[in-house]
């Protein structure tokens, strides 16, 4: 077996990596708990596809709430917010699919936290329309958009990351992405 | 009353949940402007789309793991189920020959340089000077990456090699002799830019590795791609090197 998925980090090195947005702690995030949860998702009697679907779903959620800012500090290990968010997901999936197995399990459905956990997006029609528009834009717009407004990288941060000149290019690059986002979005008439 | 400057960065801040004291007062006062209040639904509108997107990307990035873990787990499962108590050392040795058969194996299967190159060649964007249809630049510069972008590569050498010479123009004349079909050029000018903290560095090991390999010669474009994968600033780099890395064992 491959040494990069034996080894567990350590918590705290784990949340700063991604709390620095550091390259590798997405995959090191992701493959550090992905054994284990699929060993722990077998008494659900799931297919593999469907773990695995929660356990990215999981990994997401808990990304997501770390670039955020969401969750600056661990209150109980990784593990525990990635099995009760990937337990919360795929109990869900169960039901959306009709298992029956699900009867013996139903006690374990508690939210893992209130406002952690953010359900599947419903998007609205002038919010698919947008989704669509982002995706008519030029890669390096849509990258920079998503690093700013969905990863929250700072200015500098986006600097290094996209290889840009200074953070005056990044500005400049970010207000005229911003404006070429409107131009096609007027297009399609949803303001 | 039309929106400032002031009244965007008001806005920004709020969906970033920045907002101070202080601007959150202001903020109140302006949601009574009927245009403020339009404006701030349809950028809150876009984050919420910008998260199903940035949401799309990881799950594909995520996706992208898993099936290489998948792979490597259906090499290792050609390792014998039972075997009988013998020496650690010896149980070492035999895996260790039987991966050597794999790769034995799959080496007879192996494909060519240049269809590896295909599978993974992507073109660098232009970041320097993005193309603005709305609005063209006239510059030199704007003209020489807009060449560049609209794929005229001969156009985007010529113009480039007017401009002062620096890495950047020597990674985009590199990459647009690449896509001419001229490696050896390309790598000319790739091995111009010497400096490792020149935002162009890694990038630019990416697609030497990647000329070379196109020319079969992947022993040469292996240590650049270790390079890349050990230096990758972003997951999807990293990604895109294991993948690479795959391909050519």
């Amino acid at each position: 077996m491959s040494k990069e998925y034996a080894e567990i980090p350590d918590d705290q090195q784990l949340l700063q990596a991604l709390q620095s947005k550091e390259s590798k702690a997405l995959e090191q995030l992701y493959l550090s708990y992905r054994k284990p949860f699929i060993a722990f998702a077998r008494r659900y009697q799931a297919n593999e596809e469907d773990v695995l679907d929660a356990y990215q779903d999981a990994v997401i959620a808990f990304f997501e709430n770390v670039q955020t800012g969401k969750l600056n500090k661990l209150s109980s290990t990784i593990k525990t917010y990635l099995f009760s968010i990937g337990k919360y997901k795929l109990i869900n999936k169960l039901k959306q699919n009709g298992s029956k197995s699900l009867i013996d399990y139903t006690s374990d459905i508690e939210a893992p936290q209130a406002n952690f956990i953010d359900d599947k997006l419903e998007l609205s029609h002038r919010q698919k329309t947008l989704k669509a528009a982002i995706n008519e834009l030029g890669n390096t717009c849509r990258e920079l958009l998503l690093l700013f407004y969905y990863k929250q990288y700072s200015i500098e941060a986006i600097q290094i990351e996209m290889g840009f000149k200074n953070e005056n290019t990044v500005k400049a690059n970010k207000s005229r992405c911003m404006k070429n986002l409107k131009s096609i979005i007027q297009k399609k008439d949803i303001l | 009353m039309p929106l400032q400057e002031q009244d965007h960065i008001l806005i920004e801040k709020y969906l970033l949940q920045q907002l101070t004291a202080v601007d959150q007062s202001i903020f109140d006062q302006r949601l009574n402007d009927p245009d403020f209040q339009k404006e701030l639904e349809l950028q809150k509108d876009l984050m919420v789309a910008l998260r199903a997107e940035g949401r799309s990307q990881l799950k594909d990035q995520l996706q992208n793991i898993e099936q290489r873990i998948q792979r490597e787990e259906d090499v290792q499962v050609t390792t014998p189920q039972h075997q009988f108590r013998i020496a650690r050392i010896m149980a070492i040795a035999a895996s260790v020959a039987l991966i050597l058969a794999a790769i034995y194996f799959f080496s007879n299967q192996k494909k060519s340089g240049g269809q590896i190159f295909a599978q993974h060649f992507e073109p660098y964007p232009n970041i320097v000077a993005p193309l603005n249809k709305s609005n063209p630049e006239t510059g030199n510069r704007e003209k020489a990456f807009h060449a560049y972008e609209l794929k005229n590569y001969e156009e985007a050498i010529q113009l480039l090699n007017g401009l002062p010479k620096s890495d950047t123009t020597h990674f985009y004349i590199g990459l647009a002799n690449l896509s001419l079909n001229q490696p050896q050029k390309a790598i000319d000018f790739f091995d111009k830019i010497k400096k490792k903290d020149s935002p162009f560095y890694i990038p630019m090991n990416w697609y030497k590795a990647l000329t070379l390999i196109n020319s079969e010669k992947a022993n040469d474009a292996k240590p650049l791609i270790l390079f890349v994968k050990e230096n990758a600033k972003t997951p999807g780099m990293l990604n895109k090197a294991n993948l690479l890395l795959d391909d050519l064992d």
